[in-house]
């Protein structure tokens, strides 16, 4: 008992001891001015970096090598993902060609065909949702951050134009933009990158609230692959912190329910059937 | 039968006293029951809601569920204010002496007795409701409906809802409630029905009847 004490101190002493993710030196010299808002460079935050998915890459491992010299010979380039990320064995075992298909034919692709994966994803700070442990309040603000950066409205504008909901403000503050604007039935294994119009929004709302909900597939896709479990004492996916009507189901109350209620009628028709044959007597 | 018997049994059905019901207990009663089925075909539909349901949309159900709730708060109100004022409030207030033997009697009349056409022990009582009647709707009306009413309520105003009672999903506490108390409303229903069906100290027209 007290080796493993031991060892569980040291393995914890080890695990708090270790620096946090450590930026690669050529990334470090780029950062000097990257990272420092008064050098009129494009701003990094190194922190936010440091903890992105890339945090450990070079710069050029993206980045045409010829901004390695100082002065740039150019500003821009035609950076591409997909270079990276192809194929299903890509990163994180995350199917990027299905996405890349889905992008394609959403509605920033297909209006502004120049419209690219950094459109949305910053990579210089993204993290990836099921690696992300911060509760769902935290993710439904940051995912939505990004459609309201460019899509700039205020609290009041989105809750008027949400306003044939039930409820309008729970649902907006409980989902993201995605969960509805993005085409469900695309997403598959992967998050939906299928952004439809405004027009072809998700409107059923049986579409989310019923056993199969859409927000299994959606929202709680990630708790839904650690947790899932048909019999579980309340469903754990959902029922976290929210109540979703009709998709909140507990297998044990429902059938307890199903059985009192059968109970209750089965008596009343045997009763009923007894007291029947009595008085023909 | 014995003659003795059918005697006995022809001056129960005759003798028997059938409950008068005021005005506003008719009138509440038929608007508490409309709307409470109302509120339990649709509470059903939410409960076991799927896309594409044969039975009406999802927000349909809401709009029924949240309008026959409304209406049943306002019922709720009105049955306290003028069962209190009335003085009928009485005829719920439980009477603990002999209790248990008066419902043991009742319970045997419906479980035996009545096979055996036995009188009714409630008819032989100058009382409204039977020690049975008595003590499901005294639990119904002031006990289940006040928790389904608030629970409900909270539920169509669901900021003001706590999201954590003790470590435990306030939502989630609030809508179980809601549901496990509207669904044992459910199982009182048919059980209420049958039970003044057979029983022969009430008419059913005579709650349902608008005018004399």
């Amino acid at each position: 008992m007290r080796a493993i004490r031991l060892i569980s101190a040291i393995i914890f002493i080890a695990a708090v001891s270790l620096p946090a993710r450590t930026i690669r030196n050529g990334a470090a010299q780029c950062l000097e001015c990257h990272s420092d808002r008064s050098s009129g460079a494009v701003f990094i935050g190194q922190t936010a970096f440091a903890s992105s998915v890339h945090g450990r890459l070079d710069c050029t491992d993206c980045h045409d090598e010829s901004f390695e010299e100082f002065p740039h010979a150019q500003t821009s380039e035609g950076l591409s993902c997909m270079d990276c990320h192809s194929g299903k064995s890509g990163t994180m075992g995350v199917d990027f060609d299905a996405i890349d298909s889905q992008f394609s034919q959403s509605i920033h692709k297909t209006r502004r065909p120049d419209f690219r994966c950094t459109g949305c994803h910053n990579p210089h700070s993204f993290q990836a949702p099921s690696r992300r442990s911060s509760p769902s309040e935290v993710l439904i603000k940051d995912d939505n951050s990004v459609c309201l950066g460019c899509h700039k409205r205020d609290n009041k504008d989105i809750l008027k134009r949400h306003g044939w909901l039930p409820h309008a403000k729970e649902h907006v503050s409980s989902l993201r933009c995605i969960d509805c604007h993005a085409d469900q039935s695309a997403s598959g294994e992967v998050v939906s990158h299928k952004i439809e119009k405004s027009s072809r929004a998700l409107k059923e709302c049986a579409r989310c609230h019923q056993r199969d909900s859409y927000l299994l597939h959606s929202l709680y896709k990630f708790r839904r692959e650690q947790q899932m479990n048909q019999k579980g004492f309340f469903n754990p996916v959902i029922l976290n912190d929210s109540y979703v009507i009709g998709a909140t189901r507990n297998y044990y109350l429902n059938l307890a329910s199903i059985a009192i209620a059968a109970i209750t009628l089965l008596a009343i028709a045997v009763h009923a059937t007894l007291l029947w044959k009595s008085k023909k007597k | 039968m014995t003659g003795e018997e059918i005697v006995k049994d022809r001056q129960i059905k005759t003798d028997n006293v059938q409950v008068k019901y005021a005005l506003w207990i008719r009138l509440w009663h038929t608007m508490n029951a409309a709307m409470f089925i109302l509120a339990i075909v649709s509470g059903l539909n939410l409960q076991y809601a799927s896309a594409g349901s044969p039975w009406g949309s999802f927000r349909l159900h809401i709009l029924i569920h949240e309008l026959s709730g409304k209406m049943l708060v306002i019922s709720y109100v009105f049955f306290l204010v003028l069962n209190a004022k009335s003085g009928n409030v009485k005829h719920y207030a439980p009477q603990y002496k002999g209790l248990f033997q008066r419902l043991k009697l009742q319970l045997d009349y419906y479980l035996s007795g009545i096979f055996q056409r036995k009188p009714n022990p409630h008819n032989s009582d100058s009382k409204k409701f039977n020690p049975l009647q008595q003590i499901s709707y005294l639990k119904m009306m002031y006990l289940l409906m006040p928790v389904i009413i608030t629970t409900g309520t909270l539920m169509m105003f669901p900021g003001a809802i706590s999201p954590k009672v003790f470590g435990i999903s306030g939502y989630l506490l609030v809508a179980l409630l809601h549901t496990a108390t509207g669904f044992l409303a459910s199982v009182f229903l048919p059980v209420h029905i049958y039970l003044s069906i057979i029983d022969n100290k009430t008419r059913i027209r005579d709650i349902f009847r608008l005018k004399r």
